[in-house]
């Protein structure tokens, strides 16, 4: 994602050479000093501005480079870059978490691994959940491209927020947010204040599960004005608006094709829509204000199934339907995306306003009566197949599922995932081994339609 | 028609645009093109040169003669690179941008035309020759992180609604438009503009694109009046425009029944041009490197292709053309060397049609995809669909929707 321009100090031919349409190439090392980030709003690595190294690349005969000429580098050449003379280091684990820069942006994402997912946070982009690997896919479901937008802009992939109008991206895309101390295991803050917006500030929360498919995400915003001298004790009370919208750029399957399939479901049952990228999409100007026809105000219950159509899994993603304004499904768009775009709200001060969300992926799954079943299948360890089923209602009625093995039937007492305000409902849970014996396995939610059928290796 | 010439003199003008950029290869950004747009006003008053969204618009003022055009033109570019470096800026005229959106365009204006129905019949009887125009000036070979599949992603992309194709009409009850490759800008300018150049990086080469468009739209009235509407011409000619911004100078078109180079079809746009050329003190031996870029085949997108070998990364890309492309005499140093290219074989619309249909994709997609009239688009569509190779749903908010039938 970062590019970073540089300034050539001193060339020197070395071996390699050749022709492209008869007009002749050499290779070079190039001696360059780094001079920093070619975007200005994508961060220069650490400790790399005004160092300088060498790179090898060929170069036109005819068109000769020399001394001064100002170059950017590839992504390959930014690798060897940051590599060579970052500061950052290697990986390193914290309180259950790893530290580690796998992008090669100079900066230190932080990992979370539990059987079914890993999960890639990027502090210094807008605290965003920045990548979630499906370990039963062995794909990374979130996608951006990076590429690059107006005034800046560049899509990271991933979940981001923004306070601006009809979703469009603001500053909060690659705000650098600090790291707060928080209570309880497997659980990270960020918090940042809002340059634009005084007194207001946002504090980011994820948590993980040992052995769920997924996470919490909690956006909650604090408005803390100055204070000020009134001679009046009736102080006026200033409100802060906010209209919050989650983006969210994905490729189930890690292709960001014609086989993702949006499945938003409604009163009268599940609306598909399927991802098309036109060819002649205009550069500017996609989203929800331009694309009103695919906005959907009314889902029910409060959750979104992404899916690949031709493996079948899926990133499902659950949101406060009281809280809802609408889901965009940017399905016209160069890759798939959506936003949850919330109501606008106005925060008191010294008050918090909160929106939390839900993500989790599976390899298969069943939806019917607003009720949904599916499978999370980890990464085969030795001679076993870890495996989640879960299954979402919004009753709070407690829940068994039949597992058939082949050989077994069990039924078993599903684990209820803690409450989480404001999303109606709840997610019921159970996690088991299968062993590599078994090729197929089918459960059954007692009581209920819902099946899945999940074929092991 | 008139029995005099519809146009009551011969002039010409342009919006030519181009990217302001930092080192980095950022846009300068619109606050800092509006100032440099109004020092050039400060400077030279006759070019009202301002900004297009994110581009920077010089505007050559009225002219009717070759060497008086060519000298402001100069004069222009100097004034604009002058402002712009002392800026810490760079200028690039080039048809679009690796990394950003925004198609640019080489728009030039033909005047002066006072009748509406002449600027239509002539703008008609323009349509077969707007596909060998954009052969001619591709330099897009790269649009928004694509790279390498047409040699103007600019116009196959109908820079993104700003030079569609254009409508054919009927004079007595046409009204005006917008954005078309050739437009009649009547009622509001007594112009014909035609927007379907790239734009031109060469200086020499927009003022010969000038030269060559106005002796053209000068001397197609004699066909205009000729011209009878042919049934296909419309379908041949949208397939045209696609082979053409894919190919560039290699394209084969087809051309009043059979396939034919479009190097071949400059001949005849020359002979047509000649005398209005002459009108505006040029003449077809003044077009050379035009001439060259015929005789070899060779477009400044493919000049541009050349880097695109060596380094496919489109940041890093960006920043190395804007380097070779701050020497004026970069294209023509090429156009020298370089060999004679290949015709290539001619574009299959079906084929190519097909290649984009994956599962339910909505006509409107094609539609824009392919330059076609909805008519002759439903009708290839038909076609693929009785012979089996797709299949059509349909949609109450997309209308029809196609499905390749091996994908099923």
């Amino acid at each position: 994602m970062v590019r970073l321009l540089a300034e050539i100090m001193h060339i020197r031919k070395i071996k390699g050479s050749g022709s492209i349409e008869d007009f002749p190439y050499e290779t070079f090392s190039v001696k360059v000093r780094i001079k920093g980030s070619s975007k200005k709003t994508i961060k220069t690595p650490k400790g790399i501005k005004g160092k300088t190294m060498s790179i090898k690349r060929p170069f036109l005969k005819d068109w000769m480079v020399k001394r001064g000429d100002l170059i950017v580098l590839n992504a390959d050449e930014t690798k060897q870059c940051i590599t060579e003379l970052g500061i950052q280091g290697k990986a390193k684990k914290w309180k259950g978490f790893t530290k580690k820069d796998i992008d090669s942006d100079g900066y230190k994402e932080i990992l979370f691994n539990n059987p079914f997912i890993t999960a890639v946070l990027s502090p210094y982009y807008g605290a965003r959940l920045y990548q979630l690997f499906n370990k039963g896919s062995h794909k990374n479901e979130l996608y951006g491209g990076c590429y690059y937008k107006q005034k800046g802009y560049v899509e990271l992939g991933g979940i981001e927020e923004t306070l601006g109008k009809h979703g469009k991206p603001d500053r909060l895309w690659n705000t650098s947010y600090t790291l707060k101390s928080t209570k309880g295991k497997n659980t990270l803050t960020f918090i940042t204040k809002i340059k634009e917006e005084k007194g207001l500030s946002i504090e980011k929360k994820f948590s993980f599960f040992k052995t769920f498919p997924g996470l919490v995400n909690t956006v909650r915003f604090h408005f803390k004005p100055a204070k000020t001298k009134k001679k009046n004790k009736k102080e006026k009370k200033q409100k802060k608006k906010i209209a919050l919208t989650q983006r969210i750029f994905f490729a189930i399957g890690g292709i960001p094709n014609y086989m993702n399939l949006y499945h938003i479901p409604e009163k009268s049952g599940l609306h598909t829509i399927r991802f098309n990228k036109p060819l002649y999409k205009r550069g500017w100007d996609d989203s929800a204000w331009w694309e009103w026809q695919h906005c959907h105000f009314t889902p029910e219950p409060g959750l979104i199934i992404l899916e690949n159509e031709l493996s079948h899994e899926i990133l499902i993603i659950f949101f406060s339907t009281s809280k809802l304004n609408y889901l965009w499904t940017g399905d016209k768009n160069k890759t798939p995306r959506m936003h949850i775009t919330y109501r606008e709200t106005k925060i008191e001060p010294r008050k918090e306003k909160e929106y939390i969300t839900v993500v989790a992926t599976g390899n298969c799954y069943c939806f019917s009566n607003q009720q949904l079943l599916f499978v999370s299948k980890g990464s085969i360890t030795g001679y076993s197949t870890p495996l989640s089923f879960v299954f979402y209602s919004q009753s709070d009625k407690e829940r068994k599922i039949l597992i058939d093995t082949g050989s077994t039937i069990k039924t078993i007492k599903m684990k209820r995932l803690r409450k989480i305000k404001d999303i109606q409902g709840r997610i019921f849970y159970y996690t088991m081994v299968a062993k590599n014996d078994i090729n197929e396995i089918n459960a059954t939610v007692a009581d209920t339609e819902l099946k899945v059928r999940l074929h092991l290796e | 028609m008139s029995r005099k010439h519809p146009f009551h003199s011969l002039t010409v003008g342009y919006d030519w645009e181009m990217a302001v950029l930092k080192k980095t290869t950022e846009s300068a950004g619109e606050d800092e093109i509006v100032k440099i747009a109004d020092e050039i006003r400060k400077k030279l008053p006759w070019a009202r040169t301002g900004i297009d969204i994110d581009l920077l618009e010089l505007r050559m003022t009225i002219g009717s003669n070759w060497d008086e055009f060519k000298e402001k033109n100069r004069t222009l570019i100097a004034c604009a690179r002058k402002i712009a470096t002392k800026k810490g800026y760079t200028i690039l005229p080039i048809g679009a941008r690796p990394t950003e959106q925004m198609p640019i365009g080489s728009h030039i204006h033909i005047g002066t035309i006072p009748d509406f129905t002449d600027a239509i019949r002539i703008t008609n009887a323009m349509i077969p020759y707007v596909p060998c125009l954009v052969a001619l000036a591709c330099n897009s070979p790269f649009s928004r992180f694509d790279i390498g599949k047409f040699k103007s992603y600019r116009v196959a992309y109908n820079a993104e609604w700003c030079s569609f194709p254009v409508e054919m009409r009927i004079p007595q009850c046409a009204r005006g438009g917008w954005g078309e490759d050739v437009q009649v800008r009547l009622p509001r300018k007594p112009t014909i503009e035609i927007r379907c150049l790239d734009s031109a990086s060469d200086i020499t080469l927009m003022e010969e694109y000038t030269a060559l468009c106005a002796g053209l739209l000068y001397g197609v009235v004699k066909r205009a009046k000729k011209m009878k509407a042919e049934r296909n011409m419309i379908e041949w000619h949208s397939m045209n425009r696609l082979s053409a911004a894919k190919d560039g100078l290699q394209a084969t078109l087809y051309w009043y029944g059979e396939n034919k180079p479009v190097t071949a079809i400059f001949s005849e746009i020359f002979s047509i041009a000649y005398e209005g050329m002459e009108i505006f003190g040029a003449s077809v031996d003044d077009l050379k490197i035009i001439k060259q870029m015929i005789s070899k085949r060779q477009t400044q997108s493919d000049f541009l292709k050349l880097f695109i070998e060596l380094d496919n990364d489109p940041a890093s890309l960006f920043r190395t053309l804007m380097t070779v492309l701050s020497d004026d005499n970069a294209f023509k140093t090429y156009l020298k060397k370089a060999k004679k290219l290949p015709v290539r074989k001619p574009l299959s619309l079906e084929e190519y049609i097909l290649s984009n249909i994956t599962k339910d994709v909505p006509h409107f997609h094609l539609y824009m995809l392919s330059p076609l009239p909805s008519y002759h688009l439903s009708r290839l569509l038909r076609k693929l669909e009785a012979e089996g190779k797709i299949i059509s749903t349909f949609s109450p908010y997309e209308a029809i929707l196609y499905t390749k039938t091996d994908l099923l």
